[in-house]
């Protein structure tokens, strides 16, 4: 199982960072964690709970990070927007597969 | 308008987070007014509620020099605190209080910045989204949440801390310290005796803030204590809440590192929960 922690600084001043566990270029797990403000704090657990145990290619993993963003719109971020959230995943994957 | 203060702290930092999430609670509630509170923890790294501390903490640096971690319920990065480092909190009831956090944080942050002036003569200035800075360098951050009728702003302000086990204990991001153009963590920092080139005193500190506090949002604040009900939630969220492992290690279920890192915090957090 390969481990990628990547550490992401979005444009909004804060820190998100996505860990993964990969078998080749498939997530078994993915985390997102951070400095970033989130109301309502749950939200946060209840997108790390999509990825739990999972087994996603890229393109996919991020179609969910962005249905679920734009399936919540009561969230809201201060320091980090969704897309940063997508762009992160993006580049950990991409870190994964080199 | 008045507001209370309350001035409570605990050897136990899981307590003095639980009574932090407890008075929010109960302003939110209607069970207690708008509240300004002072506390520290003594050697104690609290990481924000979205952080994972395998990945924020340096664990075999905390065994080293008994550092406890504890996860708070707002978001934000990692901050040490001890004797040096005073933590103020405002919780204010819906109506008295700013729109959101953002709002929140330039108002409460001004309001420091303008008591650390008036108080030291230093040039604090509120930085968004959530720092005071003097001279570029960091002396206070703040974080915060919204309560259902409450908006909860709280922030740690570093009087007289040591920086070189802050320096140790945490670990920053190293991608996060080349944005700041920093080598380390201390090098980004400063405490309000380096930035006043005197001893400043915890106490003058927060005398400084309760004037910020009156002055900016236009209160009279007022000597006051934890109310029963504030003491009965807090007792509930620190035996359900911050002495698991579960809440304080962070929101990953799965980390491998949470185990390794699983028994250092157990045997850090029985030595403070023995301290009550």
């Amino acid at each position: 199982m390969k481990h990628v922690d990547f550490v992401y600084r979005a444009l909004g001043g804060k820190t998100i960072r996505v860990c993964i566990d990969a078998e080749g270029s498939t997530a078994k797990k993915i985390v997102f964690t951070g400095d970033f403000f989130m109301d309502p704090g749950e939200a946060l657990d209840e997108l790390n709970a999509m990825f739990e145990e999972t087994s996603l290619g890229r393109e996919e993993a991020k179609r969910r990070v962005k249905e679920f963003f734009a399936s919540r719109k009561e969230i809201s971020l201060l320091g980090a927007a969704p897309e940063d959230f997508v762009e992160a995943l993006d580049k950990a994957f991409q870190q994964l597969e080199n | 308008m008045k507001w209370r203060v309350v001035d409570v702290e605990f050897d136990d930092p899981y307590m003095n987070m639980a009574v932090e999430e407890a008075i929010p609670l109960a302003v939110s509630r209607g069970l207690a007014p708008s509240t300004l509170r002072f506390w520290r923890n003594d050697n104690t790294i609290v990481i924000g509620r979205f952080q994972c501390a395998a990945l924020e903490v340096n664990f075999h640096a905390c065994r080293e020099f008994r550092v406890s971690v504890v996860r708070r319920f707002t978001g934000g990065g990692a901050v040490y605190h001890d004797w040096g480092n005073l933590n103020y909190a405002l919780s204010i009831r819906r109506e008295e209080a700013a729109r959101d956090l953002m709002e929140g944080f330039k108002l409460l942050g001004e309001a420091v910045s303008c008591g650390l002036r008036k108080a030291f003569g230093i040039d604090a200035k509120f930085v968004p989204i959530n720092d005071l800075q003097i001279g570029g360098r960091k002396v206070s951050g703040m974080a915060g949440a919204i309560f259902k009728n409450a908006l909860f702003l709280h922030g740690c302000i570093l009087v007289n801390s040591d920086l070189a086990i802050l320096g140790r204990v945490l670990n920053v991001p190293k991608e996060k310290l080349a944005e700041k153009k920093v080598t380390s963590a201390v090098k980004r920092v400063i405490t309000v005796c380096e930035a006043a080139g005197r001893v400043v005193n915890v106490e003058e500190v927060k005398r400084a803030i309760r004037l910020g506090v009156e002055e900016a949002f236009g209160v009279e604040l007022v000597d006051g204590e934890l109310t029963a009900e504030e003491r009965r939630l807090a007792e509930e969220l620190y035996k359900g809440k911050y002495c698991s492992p579960e809440w304080s290690l962070g929101p990953c279920k799965f980390c491998s590192m949470k185990n390794r890192d699983l028994k250092i915090f157990e045997e850090l957090t029985f030595k403070r929960r023995g301290a009550r």
